[in-house]
């Protein structure tokens, strides 16, 4: 858990911004092992708008589960 | 796109430079070496190209020094101070101007000078002995910050911490639950009789309460569960007599209350004595009322503020002191009066507390909810009975002692009435105890009611289970995942600025093993360190790796260190401009390493343009000597407060300025410029002609002034016969121009209008020097006398008509 696949995010090639390695980072991000797809896709949004800030990604989360869970309610 | 370099700069009213001086690195840019003696105004060359590209000079700023003090004093309101660049790339060129009013500005306003100057604001381009051990000296973890702010991962810290925020809040939330549930268990395997928790035992124990209940279908899930417990509770019977039994129950704590009451109300019978003993006294009942008109009357006449002879209660005429000897005779009286009143109000309080009680198990006889009791009737009747009673005792209670009534105890009967009511509580109490005995379960029936409660609970039990689990469930999905991604931002982090470092430790150790050759050095290395989050250096030295520098490196080397790492960093991250500033970096060298910086700097940076300031004019003349194409050399010739920076120049240069400061209008500033040209050019046409002069050491050399030169000039072109050829006029006017341009330039108490120096003379003298160089250019070929030369000094043009 935790780990990358090797070929997740390749290590950055020489001559690459930091911004651009970073943003190659973000682009990939579904690629990393043990990474749920939705969680993926609210960093990158997030990051996308400049907002990924401990706050706002705690906050979004946590109305994921929610959602999840009335979801869950709602088939029951 | 190639970087930027400087073609020419240019400084006026900046810092020491009074009047224009430029610095002309012609159209290929080339690199510099400005030789200049201590506090002739190198540095304001280099603050000058600080402050066109970052609008300050941190180090003055430092030293509490603001934008006024980049301003030469002597500038007048209308006269701007300006910098100008002027780059490989045109549209860059700028002047940066600063008013008197301390406005500054770009005289370039394009869109694409913008982004270059604020790209600019973050790459390396000077770099002044002050700040070369900076960095070296740095904790780690500053080291770090300041790598990462160079190649733009400042950022990168603020999304690791954001990210390990989120993913500890998880954890601890994923804690929680997680205690949360194995609370739950223990008590679920408490229920089951269970050393531990485990569904299968849940499911069989769930199976065997059913079954006592009749319910025979196998339990393996919590909806069969919760399907059970509702078959469970389907038995209506049970929960009938459930019911009932809890209605009994709260009869027979209800009447054990009432059946202790005391059968007689003894607090309210002790203050209606004391209210009666009091009231049989006339005089306490006529204090009592009047205690609280003299009370009133007294703070009237202790205000002060009543000074009549006339009694401010009834009106009727007293002397005031009579008035205040009576109301003072009383206080006493008063007092005593209110002090038993005030028992008596105490006694009262609890007759009424005792009252209340009463009438509160009255009300709970008329909520009992049990019916088909004999007794019971008779105790609601003398309850009623008692209510009644009670209204007349609290009403009693309420009567006040100025009224001087009394309380007949006896004539309430409340008394007979309560210990009625008592009675029949005990006897009622009996009933409802005998019908409670009749209905305990039989043992049959007890394992009924256990086994249904063991469903309802181990239901409650595995549906708050799943509940806990279904909350786990997502919150471990997104802890995992930001598990993952902040190690893989952790390596991806690591992996960036080790490749960072790997690449400037690489040019880092070249030109250190460069600058300490045969000293036993193997290399030097940037390396990142996670666990404390730092960069530092690591010295190879004979096989040994040492950590950090300071440990092993003396201050000549740490400064060695300082430069390697500049220049490196430099050359990996300034992507727009190709050039950079030292300023008196050899200052902090030992001579012995003076050489190798001069061809560390020649060889490894020659695809940069270096604009090295020195005040060591030994490694001058070494740098000069080690170069080849593509370097300038310049010295500054003299500098004053009032003239500012004198510059050698080309004598192209040297010729266009002179020409642009007589234009000016302004002999003070010309003249030295006028002076200055006629030096460097004499000693030039010294040097090319092979004029011997007398010996003078060091410095004092490159001292000799116009009347020195002349005249070694003259005597030696007399003694080769060339004064024969050419028409020596221009000797003779120039040693009179070199006298009075030279007076006016250098006694400045002496003012030009005195000395009576004007823009002519200073334009004489310039032509002068003009036409004695133009003694040495043929006239058909183009070329000076020097062209052709061999080691005698026998010298003519390129075509041969002029000789010497």
């Amino acid at each position: 858990m935790g780990k990358r696949r090797k070929d997740a995010v390749e290590k950055p090639p020489e001559g690459k911004s930091a911004r651009e390695i970073i943003q190659g980072f973000f682009d990939e991000i579904h690629k990393i092992d043990g990474m749920d797809p939705d969680v993926a896709s609210i960093i990158k949004h997030l990051w996308a708008e400049n907002r990924l800030g401990s706050d706002e990604l705690l906050a979004v989360l946590e109305k994921e589960r929610a959602r999840g869970n009335n979801n869950a309610k709602e088939e029951d | 796109m190639p970087k930027r370099k400087i073609k020419k700069l240019s400084i006026s009213g900046f810092r020491g430079a009074r009047y224009p001086a430029k610095l002309n690195f012609t159209n290929n840019c080339n690199s510099m070496l400005i030789f200049g003696a201590n506090a002739k105004g190198k540095s304001s060359l280099a603050d000058a190209v600080e402050w066109f590209f970052t609008g300050r000079i941190e180090e003055l700023g430092k030293e509490g020094c603001t934008r006024s003090d980049y301003r030469h004093r002597l500038l007048g309101e209308d006269e701007e101070t300006v910098v100008g660049i002027e780059f490989s790339e045109s549209g860059l060129d700028s002047n940066f101007k600063l008013s008197a009013s301390l406005r500054q500005a770009h005289s370039n306003e394009t869109e694409g000078f913008e982004q270059y100057l604020e790209a600019s604001k973050d790459e390396l381009l000077i770099l002044r002995h002050k700040e070369l051990k900076q960095f070296v000296d740095q904790p780690k973890g500053k080291k770090r910050k300041r790598i990462s702010k160079l190649i733009g991962m400042e950022g990168w810290e603020k999304i690791r911490d954001d990210m390990a925020t989120v993913e500890n809040r998880f954890d601890q939330l994923l804690e929680q639950e997680r205690v949360r549930k194995e609370d739950r268990e223990k008590e679920v395997a408490q229920l089951t009789d269970k050393e531990t928790f485990s569904q299968k035992d849940c499911w069989e124990f769930a199976e065997k309460s059913a079954g006592v209940l009749g319910i025979e279908y196998k339990i393996r899930d919590l909806a069969s569960l919760r399907k059970a417990d509702e078959e469970a509770k389907a038995a209506t019977a049970t929960t009938e007599r459930q019911a009932i039994l809890a209605k009994l129950k709260s009869a027979d704590a209800v009447l054990k209350k009432i059946s202790e009451i005391p059968p007689q109300t003894t607090l309210f019978a002790q203050f209606a004595e004391k209210h009666n003993v009091f009231c049989s006294s006339t005089e306490k009942v006529l204090w009592a009322q009047l205690s609280a008109l003299y009370r009133q009357g007294k703070s009237i006449i202790d205000s002060g503020y009543w000074d009549q002879d006339i009694c401010p209660l009834c009106g009727l005429e007293i002397a005031r002191q009579e008035l205040t000897d009576h109301i003072k005779k009383h206080d006493d009286q008063i007092a005593e009066i209110q002090q038993e009143t005030a028992q008596l109000d105490d006694s009262r309080t609890r007759a009424k507390k005792e009252l209340q009680g009463i009438g509160t198990a009255v009300k709970e006889i008329n909520d009992l909810d049990i019916e088909d009791f004999k007794q019971l009737e008779k105790l609601i009747i003398s309850g009623s009975e008692v209510a009644l009673k009670l209204a007349d005792a609290k009403a009693s209670a309420e009567r006040r002692l100025e009224s001087g009534s009394y309380i007949d105890v006896d004539g309430i009967e409340i008394d007979p009435k309560l210990a009625k009511m008592i009675v029949d509580a005990k006897n009622t109490l009996g009933e409802v105890q005998n019908k409670l005995d009749a209905l305990t379960p039989t043992d049959a029936e007890k394992a009924r009611i256990e086994a249904f409660q063991n469903l309802k609970t181990l239901s409650a039990h595995m549906a708050a289970l799943e509940k806990t689990d279904a909350q786990i469930s997502p919150l471990k999905r997104q802890f995992d995942s930001m598990k993952a991604f902040t190690s893989a931002f952790r390596d991806l982090r690591r992996e960036t600025m080790g490749g960072v470092l790997a690449v400037i430790s690489n040019d880092v150790s070249r030109y250190f093993l460069e600058l300490h050759p045969h000293e036993g050095f193997d290399g030097v290395q940037l390396k990142f360190l996670p666990e404390v989050d730092g960069v530092e250096f690591h010295i190879y030295y004979k096989g040994e790796e040492i950590t950090p520098p300071r440990k092993f490196l003396s201050e000549s080397y740490l400064s060695g260190l300082g430069v390697c790492l500049f220049l490196a960093t430099a050359r990996v991250f300034n992507k727009e401009n190709g050039f950079v500033v030292l300023d008196d970096i050899v200052n902090s060298f030992d001579a012995e390493h003076r050489a190798d910086l001069a061809r560390v700097l020649i060889n490894e940076f020659k695809v940069f343009q270096l604009i090295v300031l020195t005040h060591d004019g030994v490694w001058f003349d070494l740098f000069r000597r080690l170069t080849q194409a593509g370097w300038q050399y310049r010295r500054i010739n003299d500098w004053s407060y009032e003239d500012g920076l004198d510059i050698e120049q080309t004598p192209q240069d040297g010729l266009e300025d002179c020409r642009q400061a007589t234009e000016s209008g302004k002999v003070d500033y010309a003249a030295p410029k006028v002076r200055s040209f006629m030096e460097g050019r004499l000693k030039r046409l010294s040097y090319e002609l092979g004029v011997r002069m007398r010996f003078k050491p060091g410095s004092m050399n490159e001292a000799r002034m116009a009347g020195e030169l002349l005249p070694e000039i003259r005597g030696y072109l007399k003694q080769r016969g060339f004064l024969d050829k050419v028409d020596p006029t221009c000797f003779n006017e120039l040693e009179a121009s070199s006298f009075i341009v030279n007076y006016g330039s250098h006694d400045r108490s002496l003012s030009p209008d005195a000395a009576g120096l004007t823009m002519g003379d200073v334009k004489f003298a310039m032509q002068r020097m003009c036409d004695l160089e133009s003694l040495f250019r043929c006239s058909n070929c183009g070329k000076a006398v020097w062209k052709v030369r061999d080691q005698d000094y026998n010298m003519n043009c390129k075509c041969g008509r002029l000789s010497l």
